[in-house]
Order: C-alpha cells, then structure tokens, then sequence
C-alpha cells in the first residue's frame, strides 16, 4: 500500500509539471506532501478503494490547479452577485475590479440576450417600486409625445412629405405671374399652354388639369360632382397605377374619344356600388355618356382630395365646341435641368412666351415647386404655430421627467450604494437605469401614439371637407410619423430621466450608507438645478397661455363683429341653370321670378330674392378706380367682391341702405349700388349717389345707392369692406345675348336668399320646390349662412381649440413641478423647520415661508415668460385679429390665472410645512 | 505596500473561501489541517480538495487576509495524526513533524478577521431575514 502511496506521490510531481516553474518551486514540496497527507489519511480510513479513489481525485484536481496557474487564473475568493456554480479548482471570473475584459459577454449564464431579459426584470422591479411618479412620468410622456405626433403628421403630410408621385422631386406647376404686383395665379389658356410645351430643354413633361364639376344624372336626380380635366399624358407622369382598367393614353381627349372617364375609388364605391362590372359602365355626365375606362386607388388625391373623376383633354387637339378649360400646367422638369436655373428661365422667358401666345405682355410666369406654398398661407402659419406651442409642451414635460427623475434619485443612490457595495460595476448600475428609462420612454410613446390618433381624427373633423387643409398625401399616422414618435419618446424619457440617475451612482458608497434623510443629493446644486427647471416650466407654460389668450381674444372679436347684415335663418339656395333652355338671360330671369314666387309660398319662408349672401360673392373685381369727378387719378389695385342682386335683395337679407334706392325692374347695367366705406372715401361730403366711377378702362358706373358694410369675416379686411352691387336682373330692351364661345352644360350659377323662420322642414323643402319649377335645374348646394360664416372661421377656431388645450395642459404640468419641487423641499428641509419651529416659530410663519417660495418661483417664471412671449407672439400677429401680441388684458388674464394656480400647487407643501412636528422630528435624529 | 482595503469590498465571500478563513479564525494551521477541519465542521457535505486549497490559499495570501506563520506548530492545533512516510520512520512510529516546506502554516491578517467578521453578519442578517419570514418554519431563535 505503500508503493501505491509512493506511486501516487510520484504521479503528483509529474502532473504538477503542467504548472509553470515558478509556481512549483514556491509550492510543489507543500502541495504534494498535503496530497500525500490526503491520501494516507483515505488509506488508513477506507483502505484500497478509499486510497484510489482519493489519489485520483486529488491528482485531477492538483491538475486543473496547475493548468489554472500556468493560464494565469486567480483563485476567486469572492462571488460576484452572479456565480453560483464552482467549476473545478474554484476557479471563476472574479470580482468587479479583477474581471478580465472577455469575461463579461460569457458572464456564466448572463451573457447576451438573457443579460437584456435580466435587466428587463430588474427595470420592471424597480419601476413597480414607485408607481406613482412613473405613472405621472409616463402620462405626461404620452401626452407631450401624442400632440407633437399629430401636429408633425400634419406638417410632414401636407409639407413635407414628397409627393406620393414618381420623381416627385421634378413635379412642379406653372402659374401666371404679375410682375408689378408679384401676384400669381393659375391657368394658361390653350395657345400660351402649347407654347409652354415647347420648351423641351426645360421641361421633360408638360401636361395639364382644371379642376370642374359636371352633373351627374343618376336615379335619384341630377347632382355635381368634382372632378378635373386632365390631358391623357397627365396620370401616366404621375405613374399611379389604376386599381382597375388604366390610364389615359395618347388619343383620348380627341374628338371622338373624349367621353371617356377615369373614377375614384370612392366615387366607385359611393356612386355604383363597387359594381364588379365598372369597365362596362357609362355615366351620364353634362347629359352625355361617358365610358369608364378605369378606377383610380383611394390613395390618389390629384389635384385635391375631392376629385372624384378625371376626363381627358387633348390640348393639342381638341374636340370642336369643347369648353375650354383653364390649364394649370403641371410640368416635370427635364433630368438635367437644375430647379433654380429653371425657375429663373420660367421667369425670364414668361413675357415673350405670353407674347408668341398671343396674350398680354404684362404677364409673366413663375415655376411653383411643389412643397411649401400647397397650402394659403394662413393655414401654413397656423400649423407653425402649433408646432411651436406642442413643442414648449414637450419642453415643459421634459422638465418635469427631470424632475421626477431628481425625487427618485434619493432612494436610488442608496439602493446603488448597497448593489455597489456588492459587486455591482458602475456600468452595470447605469445600463439598468438606462433600460428602465427606455421602457419608460417606448411605453410613453406607444400610448402617445393613440393619442396622436385621436387628435388626428378630431382635428379632421372639425375642419370642413378638408377645403383648408387638403393634401395630395393622406394625412395619417404613417411610418416616418411612428419613427417620429417613438424616437422622440425614447429620446425624451432617457435624455432627461438618466442624468440623474447617473448622479446617482456615484461611488460614494459609505457615506451614503451612513447618512440617511441626510442623502446625497440634498445638495444646493440639485435644489437649484430643480428650482431652475420649474422656472423653465412656468416660462414656457406661460407662453402657451398668452398665446391662447390672445387667440381667444382675437376669436371672440371675430366673432362679435357685427357682420353687417342678418343672418339669422338665412339660407343660401344654390343652383345652377343648364344650357338647354337658359342660354337666354331674359328666360334665367324668368326662372328667377318663378322660383322666388314659389319659394315665398312655402311655410315657414318670410323672404327670397336672387343674389350671392357673404362671405360667397358672384365675383371678384380687381383693378384701379378711377372716379369721375378726379379724371386721371387712379386709386391703388383693388381687390373687392362684387354681388350681382336682385331688387328686394337688400330687404330680404337685412343689409340697410344707408343713401339713394335699391335696383329698379328695368335697372340700367351700368348701375351699382356701393357700400359706406367706399362712398365715404370718394366722395366725403357724403354726395355719392349720382356720382360715377369706373373700373380700370371699364364702363363708367353710375351710383344709385349706398349700403351698409358688411363684414367679409376675412382677417386681413384691410380694405374695410369695400363691396359693389350690381343689379342681376337683365333690363328689357336688350337684344338677346348670342352665345359666345364654348358652352358648357352649366351656363350660370344663382344663388336664391331665402329667409326662414328657422325650422329645419324648409331646408329640404327648397330642393323640392326647385324641383318642382324645373327639374333640370341642379340644386347644387342649400347651405345655412350661419354655418357658412362659422366654415369661414373655422380654421382660427380650431387652432384656437388646440392652443387652449395645449395651454391648459402646459399649466397643469407647470403646476405639478411647483408642487414637486416646493413639496421635496419640505421634506429636505423638516429638519430646520423643526429646529425653527422649536425655537419657537409660528407655523403660519412656516408656512407662509414655503408658499413664499413657490410665488418667487411663479413670478421669476412668469417675468421670464411674458419677456419670451413678447418676442414669439409676433410671429402670431398675422393670425390674430384686431388684437395687439402686446395686448395688456391678455397678460394680465394670465398672469392671475397663474399665480392662483401656484398658490394652489404650493397650498399643501406649506401645509405639510406646517404640520412638522419638531419633538418627533429632533427625535429620530 | 500596505493598503487599507474595506473588507465590504470582499463581500460577499465565496464558500469556499469563507469556511478556509474560518478555519483559521481560532488558530494557525497548514494545508492539511484545514482541509481535514472544513471536511469535518461540515459534515463531509464540502470536501477541499488540494488543487482547489492551494488556490485558494494563494489567493488569500495575496489578497493579504493571511499569512504564512512559519513551518512547525508555531501555535495552535497539532497536526492530525498520520503515518510518517516510509523513508522517515518505520511505520506504526509516532507521528513526525515533517520539515518546513511540507508544512507551512497560516494564520489570519486583520483584514482577514475583518473579512470574515463581516462576512459572518451578512450570513446573520440574512438568516434573520429568513427567520423573519418563516422560512426555516416557526422556530425560535436559537
């Protein structure tokens, strides 16, 4: 047995060659006699088999510990919060400081995928620990994400976003430029259209459209429906395929082929029931048969979202007796060409293409690239704005993440110390802290995104038939809109929740452990860091709300104008006279008087009479005046609208006259009755009826009387209402009007002024009583004035609504810091309050002291806000009415509205303030 | 070079680390001795074997929570009783204190008590927790 003792011995020195020399000179004697030791002890216990099997067991593990020491491993002395398992020899990657570099990705069973499951869990834990401030964190999240959402889809859709067309980047449009006045506008005639074709070494494309309505004869009677001409190349540039059938191709549009019509999806839906069979279908347009050859995707909204057909037109060659519409010319610019060098040309070739047209030589042209300038310019500036003021919000939230994050930071740094104390890296502290921000950040902007869903949707419907905000993109929550929001959730959450957290994790281990209310961010750095970030909140909150302000100012002036006339129950009848029996004026006339004699026996009707009610006008006079009694001197272009009315129109519709008559039933052409402001201005002494004007080299027009103003509900009504009347009734005598140049199915459009006693049975009665005169005659729309006049303000309405919510909110987030902050600063500061009140302090005088705080925090906000809003709120004065940016009631408004809800924010700190109870407090200490 | 090292910052112990220092806690030994003593405190439950002692040891030693105490039985418990090898005595022969290499003893630093001292309370407060919730069932406190 010994022998095999001796063997074993010998075995040991051999496998302890596997450790370096250095290793064995400073332990081979020691470790092979304790070996040796091992297993004479196993012989004299357990015999034979106890030898062997301790030899053997002693020697591999003697031979793991050579090779360990040859490798360079390190015994571990200390388990890292996440070794378990003893491999042999108890080698194992080590503590914090001794782990190698490589050793981290294969952490024992953390490595990868299982490390994010890891610190999921530990996010979740901790998150669930203070489940208020993260339910306040992630609800204000949701919130500031959800709105900058749905203003930025807005902006993105009808702005930014490339046109849902190929080679969108080279689409462009050419109007007519006014050099003088730098007033464009669209539509070429025909030959200044082909003219425009020819230059090939700009424009690779150049089609055209016009946007038109025809009626449509279904079963249910004759209706309008929008739709546009289109020259057949127009829909193959855009390169929209067809859902069904196809495009125009070269030769529709030419006589004999141009019946044919293209329809929308909806259209398709609404119209013919998504008949399988659309392709054999024929529609009755302006009387004729139209084939359809295709349907376009719901997706295309060329040249507006209303368009519910395109018809072709062969500008080259037409079909004889065709109306001829007004082309806007749609032109993709050639590959080479650069957008500026073509702009330039387009300006400086417009005069002499005009002239080789045969128009006027005063009208140039101007290229319109597609992108800024789809939209008025109101309604571009409104969206600005909006943008602006969801964008404090998201500051304002920002504000309150920090400081969330700052009143957590307390629990956290002790939590830190103790992990840190147990091995934990300060990388490891920080990915954790990171995590549970970013969890809070992407839960923050799933839920905003439904936020920004709903607000979409209600935006959308409180603006009538996309009129203002029409798009050729959808407007909707697409994928750059998703990217948008979840980055910016993230972004948000991690940005200004983990500076703190990373303050945190500092290693001050001990004296975090030590100290206790104490705590390692009492210090005056953090106090004025969240002082810092609630005075940030309230300027910018304030802004919000002087903005709002103004706008609800400037909304409830619009509103209270007195418009000049009654609309109360005032209905405007809409209809349109066809060709077939109204090519006559005198017969248009005559259906007029019918008409109006019917509808005056209608109960429930107190008045009708013939002519177009504010804020529509028959239409739109520009030019310079040139009165008669000052030859020579011309006024300034002018830009008014012109009401074409019948005799009992100022009656019917309330307007008062204020000098002369109304229109007569033989009322000479020439006559126009003019409104107050206008007479005042030529003719001061108060003279005007009688007096003669006329309109550049127009006819002179001779005043019979004057009216009162009536208000155009336009915010920029810098001209004060200047309106014309001129009589509509064609006087007798006259020879009857030849028809000239193309005609169209719809010769004119009249508007009928019906007043009613107000019940709703009337409205559907007047498309009957139309009806029932001429049932050719289309009704094309029966509006209340009311609700025109309220379609007219509805963009400043609702952005006037989304501005208050934004600004309530942005107050109530402004509150919930001064509340947090004045509240944590109690809590820090109960010592002293406790020494204070022991010496004997009043606890008024306490807490009189906290609400103190809170109104020096408001007002130093609140200072630093009217200062910003100064600035910024001229931006906003385009879009206010007859109300100052600088307007003192608004501040004022704001300024109470604030300070009451500080003092309300910092009532229950002061009072917690004053309830410290120093003997319990001195107590704990 | 002396560093005054936390002894939190060894927390927490490895097992097997911890029961080798606490071997050591009431007297130097040397390899053996330790080896013999942490089998039988725990009941055979944790075995050391060599390689894994000396890896240990070494690392103590450089982490300074013990020391080398010099060869022969300095102080503390003899050596346990075995057969001296064949060379050195016939068998049967009393035991014999081999020479210096073969038995080097160790003892604990500070540190090391320090180390074990703190490792010791966690253990405790960790065993009040459990206590405190009942999961070493309704017993009192021993």
């Amino acid at each position: 047995m010994a022998r095999i003792v001796s063997i074993v011995e010998r075995l040991s020195l051999i496998v302890l060659r596997l450790a370096p020399a250095s290793f064995r000179e400073a332990w081979q004697r020691e470790i092979v006699g304790t070996l040796t030791d091992a297993c004479q002890e196993a012989r004299a216990t357990r015999g034979l088999r106890g030898l062997i099997a301790t030899g053997a067991a002693e020697l591999s593990n003697v031979g793991v510990m050579a090779m360990a020491a040859r490798f360079g491993k390190r015994g571990a002395i200390t388990g890292a919060r996440r070794t378990t398992a003893t491999s042999p020899a108890g080698l194992q990657p080590i503590g914090p400081d001794d782990r190698p570099e490589h050793d981290r990705s294969r952490a024992s069973r953390f490595g990868g995928p299982n490390r994010l499951a890891h610190d999921l869990r530990l996010a979740f834990r901790s998150l669930s620990a203070a489940k208020l401030p993260v339910a306040i964190a992630i609800i204000t999240l949701s919130l500031g994400i959800g709105v900058n959402s749905a203003v930025f889809s807005i902006i993105d859709s009808t702005m930014l976003r490339p046109l849902p067309f190929a080679n969108a980047d080279r689409l462009d449009e050419i109007w007519n430029l006014d050099p003088v006045q730098e007033f464009s506008y669209p539509g070429f005639a025909r030959p200044l259209f082909l003219e425009w074709r020819k230059q090939t070494d700009l424009f690779d494309r150049v089609e055209a459209y016009d946007i038109t309505s025809f009626v449509l004869d279904t079963q249910d009677g004759a209706e309008m429906v929008t739709g546009a001409y289109v020259t057949p190349g127009l829909l193959s540039t855009l390169n929209v395929a067809p859902v069904v059938g196809r495009l125009f191709q070269e030769g529709d549009g030419r006589g004999g082929s141009e019946t044919r019509v293209i329809i929308s999806q909806e259209f398709w839906s609404e119209k013919l029931g998504r008949d399988p069979n659309v392709l054999d279908r024929r529609l009755s347009f302006n009387g004729r048969a139209y084939d359809i050859v295709g349907v376009m995707p719901s997706s295309f909204r060329f040249p507006n979202d209303r368009a519910g057909f395109w018809v072709p037109y062969d500008a080259e060659a037409p079909p004889p007796g065709q109306v001829q519409p007004r082309l806007v010319a749609f032109v993709r610019r050639a590959p080479a060409a650069a957008l500026a060098l073509v702009t330039a040309e387009v300006e400086r070739r417009g005069v002499e293409i005009s002239k080789a047209a045969g128009g006027s030589a005063k009208v140039s042209a101007r290229l319109r690239s597609s992108g800024f300038g789809r939209l008025d310019i109101q309604m571009e500036r409104s969206l600005w704005v909006l943008g602006g003021a969801v964008s404090f919000l998201l500051l304002i939230v920002c504000a309150n993440l920090a400081n969330l994050s700052l009143s957590r930071v307390l629990a956290r740094s002790r939590d830190f110390a103790v992990r840190s104390a147990l091995g934990a890296s300060r990388r490891d502290l920080v990915r954790e802290a990171l995590v549970e921000h970013f969890v809070i950040g992407l839960t923050g902007a799933v839920l905003g995104l439904l936020i920004a869903a709903g607000m979409l949707t209600f935006t959308l419907s409180m603006l009538p038939e996309g009129a203002l905000l029409s798009s050729m993109n959808a407007i909707d929550l697409d994928a750059r809109a998703l990217a948008f929001t979840a980055v910016i959730g993230v972004i948000t959450a991690v940005l200004f929740g983990l500076p703190p957290a990373l303050v945190a994790s500092r290693p001050s281990v001990g004296d975090v452990l030590k100290n206790d209310a104490r705590g390692s961010t009492g210090s005056p750095a953090s106090r004025r860091l969240r002082s810092t970030l609630v005075v940030a909140e309230v300027t910018l909150a304030i802004v919000l709300l002087v903005g709002a302000a103004l706008m609800v100012r400037s909304f409830i002036k619009l509103q209270s104008v007195d418009r000049g006339f009654d609309s109360n129950g005032l209905l405007a009848l809409r209809v349109g006279l066809p060709a077939a029996g109204y090519l006559d004026p005198y017969a248009r006339d005559r259906f007029t008087d019918r008409m109006l004699e019917q509808l005056r026996r209608l109960p429930g009707v107190i008045g009708a009479t013939a002519g177009y009610v504010p804020p529509d006008s028959s239409m739109i006079s520009f030019g310079k005046i040139e009165v008669e009694h000052r030859p020579g001197e011309r006024t300034a272009e002018l830009v008014l609208p012109v009401y074409q009315v019948w005799s009992d129109y100022f009656d019917v519709v309330g307007i008062p006259l204020r000098s002369g008559r109304v229109f007569g039933p033989d009322e000479p052409r020439e006559s126009v009755i003019v409104s107050e402001s206008f007479a005042r201005q030529h003719w001061p002494a108060g003279a005007a009826v009688g007096g003669r004007f006329r309109i550049d080299n127009g006819a002179w027009r001779t005043i019979v009387g004057v009216a009162g103003e009536v208000r155009q509900m336009d915010l920029d009504d810098a001209n004060g209402s200047f309106e014309f009347y001129y009589p509509l009734r064609r006087p007798a005598g006259l020879p009857a009007a030849a028809p000239t140049g193309q005609i169209s199915a719809i010769v004119d459009y009249r508007t009928l002024a019906v007043r009613t006693d107000g019940s709703d049975l009337v409205a559907d009665r007047l498309r009957r009583a139309v009806h029932e005169v001429d049932p050719k005659v289309v009704v094309w729309r029966v509006d209340s004035v009311e609700q025109n006049f309220a379609d007219a303000v509805a963009r400043p309405r609702l952005v006037l609504l989304l501005m208050t919510v934004f600004a309530v909110m942005g107050l109530i987030l402004a509150a919930a810091g001064i509340y947090g902050v004045l509240s944590y600063g109690v809590t820090q500061r109960r010592r002293e309050i406790g020494i204070r009140l022991a010496l004997g302090a009043r606890p008024q005088a306490i807490g009189r002291l906290i609400l103190g705080n809170g109104l020096a925090l408001t007002s130093v906000g609140l200072g630093l806000g009217v200062v910003l809003s100064l600035g910024l709120v001229r931006v906003m004065r385009t879009l206010l009415y007859e109300v100052e940016p600088t307007d003192p009631v608004s501040v004022a408004a704001v300024s109470l509205v604030l300070f009451g809800v500080a003092g309300l924010a910092a009532w229950r700190p002061s009072r917690q303030a004053m309830r410290v109870d120093p003997v319990t407090l001195l107590r704990e200490q | 070079m002396t560093t005054s090292k936390d002894p939190r910052a060894f927390l927490p112990l490895t097992p097997l680390a911890f029961q080798v220092l606490l071997a050591l806690a009431d007297g130097d030994r040397h390899g053996y001795a330790i080896m013999r003593e942490v089998e039988e405190r725990t009941d055979g439950v944790i075995k050391l074997r060599t390689g894994t002692l000396y890896t240990l040891l070494q690392r103590l030693l450089d982490e300074e929570l013990i020391e080398g105490a010099g060869p022969g039985g300095v102080q503390g418990a003899a050596p346990p009783n075995h057969q001296a090898r064949g060379r050195s005595g016939a068998p049967g022969s009393p035991p014999v204190q081999k020479d210096d290499s073969r038995r080097r003893y160790y003892r604990l630093t500070k540190l090391g008590r320090d180390v074990v001292a703190a490792e010791a309370r966690r253990l405790e407060l960790a065993l009040d927790e459990a206590r405190r919730k009942q999961v070493l069932g309704r017993t009192t406190k021993a």
